[in-house]
This record gives structure tokens, sequence and C-alpha cells, in this order.
């Protein structure tokens, strides 16, 4: 019944092949070639998202050093190998994939992955192997670098706090919004982001008055929409992504609903303002911010885009904010590899020196890092406008600079003496 | 007959000791996310071997029980912190004993479901425990105040500490545990209960008419499902350090299946074999290229690949294949009939074991003969 | 029933059992004493089998009461029935095609005299076991003991289905058609097997083998499209006319014929 006996056989022979496959993992490894892992999301929800990261690592490689027929990039004095994993945006199998990649393959340098609770478990994951650079991918969680840091975890792109920079101040100073409800999904990234819009909003003098968290993936908001104050609020901050966002507005605008809204960063993207619906109507107005602006106009950008239609056939419209952190993550790391002239020895020691010195100008703006390793850089505050043939478009107001994982407000503001969660940061 | 014996012995022999060489040559990735990883994986699809091989229940809920242990390990272990990124939760019990109670608990809800489908068979008992399954998912995602969200729980700690501080210690335990749980369930199919159970697989109508309660009996194996299943998700969260509700989703759901069927259902070492073979593929598929494609961004497909190849050419699993080669070499006659793996008969693709046409026409209609 | 009667084995009152449209036993009654041997014969599809099931509780009648051993059992489990000391074998073989003859006849032992949710393994010398070969050597299978079901022969099964029925330690037993598919020596074997069963198991057995069902019977029922026809012993039933008629008629040009 068992078939005990050739079971027997089987696991034998699994030693056997595991042994195998074990003692040749760790070859290959020539002093010249630099291999770099990739990790991002290719499977559920994120998919698109992730290749899309993909093309930001190999856009930055292509453009900085020149492909060579065995796949690698050829720089002064170095080559790199590109590996790339992909997960399923949960942080279990982000970390089985980063650690296939750094214990398995043996890359130097990992990049990524694409989520927050990934990019977390990733940060505690590379305390474990000091020898090792980290560097993120978009994942975008405050607490990746904010709090309790690892020494060897690097991130060149802004956290979902940073992304808001701007737009509370915004809202308060320009708009009047005095008091606002908001709407959001309840899982670590709306926390960010609703944390960051709170920083300003609430420095500021605003109000939030009322905060309703919705499991990712609601449907049906016929009670949070009755639940929302009908008086006495200026606008409603929804923190929700695209069929959420949807479907969200659609029941709004059915109940009547007249507040303006204002959003997150992937709360009013393309996808959701070329949805067509009644609730287009209400959605002229609507202010956001984040690190990239499809209709900005800055040179930089501009090239930037360019050359990603040129690299990638099958790109999306824009590269968005997935292609774009990779691809600052990507050039970092190359510049910091040119500084040592591709030198990794001493357990990367002089690497890492050199990688936390790195600053650069890129598509969107000056890009450095502070003492946590993380990135100041640009933000774009944007509103919704109808454009001339009826269609809306987010424009660009406002870009600001040098903004810092604390939005200016100095690491010992009481906004930030907790991390965010549901309920914190709080102004009612 | 002596000398197959001995030599019988001595593979085994040579095994055990394999198996516990392992962790000291072996790198830690090969110890922890390849070894234990698969030992973990491999217990849960152990779970549904069981039910499935030996009571015909194809249970689709035990990825679920195993999560549904997860969470009440860390809900009675994890210690209650202020601290806003703690949990507010916890009753901060040892890890012993809050995960014998989680176990416990494990399988007292396998129980329920058992309860709850005991009525249904094939490809009802199907659907039944996959809506229990999926049911409970949502439970855990939409509930913050209990399950902690989409976020989940952090900081669980086993009683080896952090496994990759010490991946042997974690190794074994793993290793004793899948040794007892495998040898004990062994034993189990020859006892009184386990043959009940196969009856049951058999001929549940015959069962009750020998004087058995099926149902009970459904309810029980459904337990020792749900126990079995309850320490792979203990494990699981002592291996991974924190738990969140991706552990229990569907994709987890596909992954126990998968294993149990490629390792071979109605085979119990076949679970552990399918849990190797599949952690491989899924962590190599993306270093494979064939004929100049490569899978690093299409790593899915070549593990559904895998597994489609692998349910045409083993219908049996690779145990199966690989016992029937056994057999064709030695040539030992088929005497010992196995049971048609039942998951197939269930889900229609091959027929029951012998055609047993039912007493009278089941559906009465004005059409059904009533004389020769 | 009158004080001082001894109990019957069985009693039917009113019994009708219906499919949708399809009346399969109509308005049955009637009473087999302790100790009986009764066959019953009718014509295929005459609601024989159906009747075994309302007894046995694989679905309750649709109206009437059944009575075994003076217990109203109408609504009870097939278990518990079973516990009551009814045990059947079934028209078509319902056996353990995974399990081996022996280990199939230790659960109809064991299913019948308790420790069903032990979790140890048997002992050689449990006497469940010694049991099971007894009953092999008497149903002829002492040699196919380990054999798996699945790969007995069609006679072998039926020996089984038989065997199976006798481990329950049967007050009642119910035989439905036990011969069908056997040669005539394994016929016979059968016929002395029920001849030399002890007297205080009463026996009902359905047979289209007119040498079988009356080298048995005390009494015969003949049944058709749902309902009793006559009852008597072998020979009044023999000589009936209706009974030729409707029933051997029949059974001549039939199945076994
Ligand atoms: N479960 C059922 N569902 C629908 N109809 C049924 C069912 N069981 C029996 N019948 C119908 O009831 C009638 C009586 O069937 P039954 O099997 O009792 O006959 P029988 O006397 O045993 O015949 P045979 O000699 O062929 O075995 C038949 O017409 C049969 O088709
Ligand atoms: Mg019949």
């Amino acid at each position: 019944m068992f078939g005990a006996r050739t079971g027997r056989g089987l696991v034998g022979l699994m030693f056997v092949a595991s042994i195998a496959a074990a003692a040749c993992g760790g070859s290959a490894a020539g002093d010249k070639i630099i291999k770099i892992g990739g990790l991002a999301t290719l499977e559920g929800p994120f998919a698109v998202p992730g290749q899309d990261g993909f093309r930001g690592i190999e856009q930055a490689l292509s453009t900085m050093g020149k492909k060579l027929d065995n796949g690698n990039w050829q720089f002064d004095g170095f080559q790199v190998q590109l590996l790339k994993e992909g997960s399923d945006a949960t942080p279990a199998v982000a970390l089985e994939k980063a650690k296939k990649l750094i214990e398995q393959n043996n890359v130097d340098i990992l990049i990524g992955p694409l989520s927050g609770d990934e990019g977390l478990a990733i940060k505690d994951y590379a305390k474990t192997v000091p020898d090792k650079t980290f560097v993120n991918g978009s994942s975008a969680a405050q607490d990746t670098t904010f709090r309790a840091p690892a020494p060897n975890f690097f991130r060149f792109s802004t956290d979902g706090a940073q992304w808001m920079a701007g737009l509370g101040k915004y809202a308060f100073d320009k708009k009047g919004y005095k008091n606002v409800a908001l709407v959001a999904e309840d899982y670590s990234f709306p926390y960010t982001q609703v944390g960051g819009f709170m920083y300003e909003f609430c420095a500021a003098g605003g109000h939030v008055v009322q905060k309703n968290w919705v499991p990712l993936g609601t449907k049906d908001y016929s009670s949070v929409v009755s639940n929302l104050p009908t008086s006495g609020i200026d606008a409603i901050y929804v923190a929700l992504g695209g069929s959420d966002a949807v479907n969200f507005f659609t029941q709004y605008n059915q109940a009547g609903g007249k507040a303006k809204f204002i959003g997150g960063s992937i709360t009013v993207d393309q996808s959701v303002l070329a949805t067509k619906g009644a609730f287009q109507d209400i959605l002229a107005g609507t202010i956001a911010a984040g690190p990239t602006a499809d209709t900005a106009t800055d040179k930089a950008w501009l090239d930037y885009v360019a050359e990603y239609h040129k690299e990638f056939k099958d790109g999306l419209p824009f590269p968005g904010l997935f292609a774009l952190s990779y691809y600052n993550e990507t050039v970092g790391v190359i510049k910091g590899l040119q500084a040592v002239k591709g030198d990794l020895s001493g357990k990367q020691a002089s690497f890492m020196a050199a990688l936390a010195k790195v600053e650069f100008d890129g598509p969107t703006g000056h890009v450095k890092l502070d003492a946590n390793r993380q990135a100041i850089s640009s933000n774009y505050v944007t509103e919704v406008q109808k454009a001339a043939d009826g269609s809306l478009q987010n424009n660009v107001i406002t870009k600001a600079d040098n903004v810092d994982q604390t939005l200016g407000l100095g690491a010992s503001s009481p906004y930030l003496a907790q991390p965010v969660s549901r309920d914190f940061p709080a102004c009612p | 007959m002596t000398w197959a014996r001995s030599q019988q012995g001595i593979t085994t022999l040579a095994i055990v000791a394999l198996l516990l060489l392992y962790p000291q040559v072996m790198p830690r990735f090969w110890v922890l996310s390849i070894a234990a990883n698969s030992m973990i994986l491999g217990i849960a699809a152990l779970s549904l071997v069981f039910m499935a091989g030996y009571g015909g229940m194809t249970s689709l809920a035990q990825a679920a029980l195993a999560g549904f242990a997860a969470y009440m390990l860390a809900l009675l272990s994890l210690v209650p912190s202020t601290n806003a990124t703690g949990s507010a939760l916890g009753a901060g019990l040892p890890s012993i004993p809050g995960a014998l109670i989680a176990i416990a608990l494990a399988t007292a809800l396998g129980a329920l479901f058992g309860a709850i489908s005991s009525r249904s068979y094939g490809i009802y008992f199907l659907m039944l425990t996959l809506a229990l399954a999926v049911g409970f998912y949502y439970i855990v995602l939409q509930n913050y105040d209990v399950f902690g969200g989409h976020i989940g729980f952090a900081g669980i700690e086993g009683p080896t500490g952090q496994p990759r501080e010490d991946p042997p210690t974690f190794y074994y335990l793993c290793l004793a545990v899948s040794a007892a749980i495998y040898l004990g369930l062994r034993y189990l199919v020859r006892s009184q209960l386990g043959l009940t159970f196969q009856g049951m697989r058999d001929n549940p109508r015959r069962m009750a008419a020998l004087g058995y309660r099926v149902g009970a009996h459904r309810v029980a194996l459904f337990g020792i499902g749900g126990f079995v299943a309850g320490i792979s998700g203990v494990l699981g969260a002592w291996y991974r350090g924190n738990i969140s509700p991706g552990i229990l989703d569907l994709n987890r759901t596909i992954e126990v299946l998968i294993v149990a069927v490629i390792g071979g259902l109605g085979y119990p070492i076949g679970a552990f074999v399918g849990a190797v073979l599949y952690t491989l593929i899924k962590v190599f598929a993306s270093s494979v290229t064939i004929a100049g494609f490569s899978f690093d961004e299409r790593f899915n497909t070549l593990v559904g690949l895998g597994f489609v190849v692998i349910v045409l050419v083993a219908p049996n699993g690779i145990v199966g294949l690989a016992d029937r080669a056994y057999r064709a070499v030695t040539h030992r006659s088929g005497a010992r009939r196995r049971a048609v793996d039942p998951l197939a008969v269930e889900a229609g693709l091959v027929p029951a074991p012998v055609a047993q046409p039912p007493d009278a026409p089941v559906i009465a209609g004005d059409d059904v003969p009533t004389g020769s | 029933m009158a004080a001082g009667a001894p109990v019957p084995a069985l009693r039917l009152q009113g019994v009708g059992r219906r499919f949708g449209a399809l009346q399969a036993l109509h308005d049955v009654s009637m009473e087999v004493a302790a100790g009986e041997r009764r066959a019953i014969l009718g014509p295929n599809g005459a609601g024989k089998t159906t009747l075994f099931n309302v007894v046995a509780g694989d679905f309750p009648p649709t109206s009437g009461s059944v009575e075994l051993f003076g217990t109203d059992v109408t609504r009870l489990a097939p278990y518990a029935r079973t516990r009551l000391g009814v045990c059947r074998t079934y028209q078509t073989s319902q056996l353990f095609m995974g399990l081996t003859v022996a280990q199939s006849l230790f659960l109809a032992i064991r299913g019948a005299s308790g420790g069903r949710f032990s979790p140890l393994r048997p002992k050689p010398d449990d006497r469940s076991r010694v049991r099971a070969a007894e009953i092999a050597e008497a149903v002829g299978l002492a040699a196919d003991l380990q054999t798996a079901v699945g790969s007995l022969s069609h006679g072998q099964q039926r020996q089984l289905e038989v065997g199976m029925a006798l481990a329950g330690s049967p007050r009642l037993l119910m035989l439905d058609e036990p011969a069908a598919g056997l040669s005539r020596a394994e016929r016979i074997t059968l016929t002395d097997l029920i001849k030399r069963l002890p007297r205080d198991i009463t026996v009902v057995i359905v047979e289209h083998d007119m040498d079988v069902a009356l080298a048995v019977a005390d009494r015969v029922t003949v049944m058709a499209e749902g309902t009793p026809l006559v009852e008597g012993d072998p020979e009044e039933i023999q000589s009936n006319r209706t009974v030729q008629d409707i029933y051997l008629g029949h059974a001549v040009g039939g199945r076994h014929g």
C-alpha cells in the first residue's frame, strides 16, 4: 500500500540530485562578473507592474552600459549579469525568492522587491546577510528604512509617505479644505499614504474627521458611502487602487455624493480616468500626488520616456512609478559600482560606503540618500482637469524637490513618533 | 528473502543516515528553503493524501486548516504589545503549549468541517471543502481585529528560535515531526480505524450496512486531517516567523493539491517526494532555459507544464510510477490491487475501480423499466 | 400482537415505497417468524430488492411501518438496524475493492461487535481475526484470505458477499440473489451452507434459482408489481396456477433458465 520500498529509492535519488544541484549552484562567479538579482512581482494582481519594474532595471543597464551577446552588460572594468526572480506579492514568497538568489545563485546585489510588505520582509532578511547589498525595487513602506533600518539595505526610490509630499499643504492652503473624511484600503501601503498626506495636512491645521478602512478588493461600498458625513466635510481622501477606486467612485456618485476628492498615488491613475462611467463628472478637480506624472514636461523625463519606448516595443503607454523606481535603484547601483570599479572585496564594505554617497539626476529630479540610505528626491502634485476634447487628464500643479522621509517635519516631529497605522497619525 | 530483507534494512539505514547528515553538510538555503520547506509542505500534502487515498475524501480545506493552526498559534503565543508595530492580541503562552492547543483547535475545526460535509461525496465534497476554505480565507483577510487583516502577525518564534540562526536544529525538528506523522499514519492504516476509513472509501453504503456510522467516521477522518494539517501550519509559522492571509489563500490550496497529486495520492511517502519535487521545480524553474526560451519571467508556466506532464505520464504520481517500474523489473505480479486514484474518479477522469451498476436506477421516472 | 405469542423477526405493515411516479412497493404486509427460512420470489422489477432496502434502512418507506424483533425501526439508520442483528447481501456485490478478504471480513465482524474507532492494530490472535478465518473457510475462501477483493473471481466475490453478511452475527439474514453468477458446484455448496445455518438465524432469501430457493425455504412469498400475491409452503407455491402464470413461466426463459 505504501510503496515504501520505491519511496525509499526515490528519497535516495533526491539526495544525489540535490547535492549535485547545490554543488553546481555555487560556481561561475568570475572575478569580473557582478551578479545582480532582480526581484519583482510576476504573479497575481501586480504582475503587470512587476514586468514594468524589470524594464526599469534593463533600461538603466542598457543606457549606462553596453549589452553583450552573452546577455550581460559591459561596463568599464566589469560585467553585470542579471538574474530575475518573480514573487506573487506575498512576503513569504518574496523571501523564498530572495533567499534563492542570495544563497543559491550567489548574487552580489539584490534589487527588489516591488510591494511594501515584501520590502519589510526583505529588510529583515538583509540583516542576516550583512555581506550582501540589498537595494529596494519599488516597495514603499516607510519602515523599510525609517525605523530599525538594515545597514546593507539601500533605497533610491521614495516611500509611500514621500509620494504624498506637497498634497496636504496644497489641499489646505490652495484648495481651502479644512475637514476631510477618508476611505482607504486596510493594509500597509494605504496607511503610509494616508500618513504622508496627514503629516502636512494636520500640521497645517486641517482635520481628518473620519477614517473608513475597507478590505482590499471590496466591491460593495454602500455601507461606507452611507457612513460618510453629508455635511461638515470639504473633501474625501480616497486611497484605493484600480477597480476598488472605480467601484467606490461609481457607488458614491450613484448615491448622489457631491464632495470633492483627494487621491492617493494610485487612486486616479490613467486607468481609472479612462474608465467610462457617470462618475467621471465628479472626478474633475481631484488632486493627488506621486513620484511620477505622465504629463510632466522636464527634459530628463521626456528623454527617459523616449528611451523606454525605444527599448521596449511592448511597454506600457507611459513607464509608471514601478519602472521609474527600479530604474532609479539600478542607476544608483551602477554608479556605486563605477565608483569602486566593480570591486566588491572586503565583504562589499567599500562598495556600500560608495553606494551611500551616490547622487544623480534622475528622470524626475535629483536623487540622493539620507543617513538611513533612503532617497531624498522629487514629488509631483497633480490635478484632474478636463481637456479640450472632454477627456480627463492629470496635470502637474507643483513639483517639490528634495523631499525627505519626514516631509520636512524632522524626525523628532510628533507626527513621526509612531509608525503609520490605522489610528496614527490622528487629527480629528 | 532474508537477503532481500537485510538489503532493505541497509537501504533504510543509509537513508536515515543521509537525512541526519544532510543539514551538517548542506548550505543554509538547502537546509531551510528546500528541505525544511518541503517537509512542511509535505506534511500538509500528507494530510490530503491520507484523507483522499485512505478515506476517499479529497479535501480542499487542508491549506486553510494549516493556516488556521498558524493563526491560532500566533494568537496563543504572541506577547501582546502596546507598541503600535506589534499585535495588541496574544495570550503570551510558551511556544510548545501554544502549538499543542493550536493543533487541537485545528483538529476540532477539521472535525467541524467533517460534520458539515459528512453527507457530501465526490465533486460535491470537493466544492464544499473548497467553499469552506475560501470562506475562511476571507474571514481572516477581512477581520482586522482578530486576525490582523491583510498584514497578519509577525514575530512568531518556535522552540528552536529563529530557524535561520540555527538551521540544523529546525531541520531536525521538522524531520522528527515528519517521521512521527508518517510512521503514525502508516501504523494507523492497518488499524481498525484505518481499515474503517478504507472501507468507507471503497463503499460507504456497505460500511453503513455493516454497522458503522459512516458520518461519524468521516468526522473522525477529517479531524485527523485537521490534526496533521495543523502540525504543518504550526511548523510553517515557526519557519516563516510571520503569517498573513497569503498562507491560506487559493494558491496554497492548489499547491497542496498539486504536491499530493504529483507525489501520488494513495502513497503517503508520495506527499514528501512530491513536496521536494515541487519545491525544486518552483525554486529552479526561473533558471531553466529550454531551446533558448528562458522561463525567468514565466516560471509558473514551467511549473504548470511539469504538473501536466507528470499527471499524464504518471496518473498515480511519481511514486506510483516508480512502484510500477519496480514491479515490472522484479517481475512481481500485480496481485495486490491498488485502488484507482480517487481524485480522478471523483473528477470523472477515470471510471471507478469496478463499474458497479446500482441495484436499480437511482433516478425514477416513467420510463424506468419495471420488468424483464 | 397477542401476549405470549412469539415475537416475529420481521413484521411489515402496509409498507409502500414510491420513486417519483413509480410505486415500487405497494401495501406490503407480512410477517417472518423467528427462525423461519423465507424465500421471496417474483419477476424482475417486482420490488424484492426495494423491500430489502426498506428493511435494511437504505431508505425509509413512504408509507407503513417496519418492525424488527418487536422494535419499530421505520425511521432507524442502517447502522442501528445492523446492531439489532440485520445483515444482508446485495444483488450487485457491494465490496471493498481495495481491501483483502481477511480485512473485509474483519470489518464486517467488528462492525457488529464494537471497537469501531480503535486506532490499534489487531493482534494476529485477535478474536475477530480468528473468526474472519473461520468464516472464509465456511464460504470457501480459506485459500484467499490475503487476496485483494478486486482480484477475486466473480463467484468468489459472491461468496464473500455471503461471508460478510454472516460475519455480522445476524439474527435476521437477508440474501439477495446469492446464487446469481455461481457455478453449479458453487450453488450446491451455497445451498448446503444456508441449510446448515443454526436455527436461531432467520433467513429471508430472494432467489431466481428455484433449486436453491425451494431447497432452503420453509415458506415462500411471491411478489409482483410491488405487492405480495401468494404465500405458502414450497409445494403449494409450485402447484399454484397464478404463480405459474405470473412467475414460473417467465423464469423458464428468464435470466437463469
Ligand atoms: N433507487 C431507486 N430509484 C428509482 N427507482 C427504483 C429504485 N430502486 C428500485 N427502483 C425501481 O423499483 C422497481 C422495483 O425494483 P427492484 O430492484 O426492487 O426489483 P426486483 O424485484 O429486485 O427485481 P430484480 O429481480 O430485477 O432484481 C423497479 O422498477 C426499479 O426500477
Ligand atoms: Mg432485485
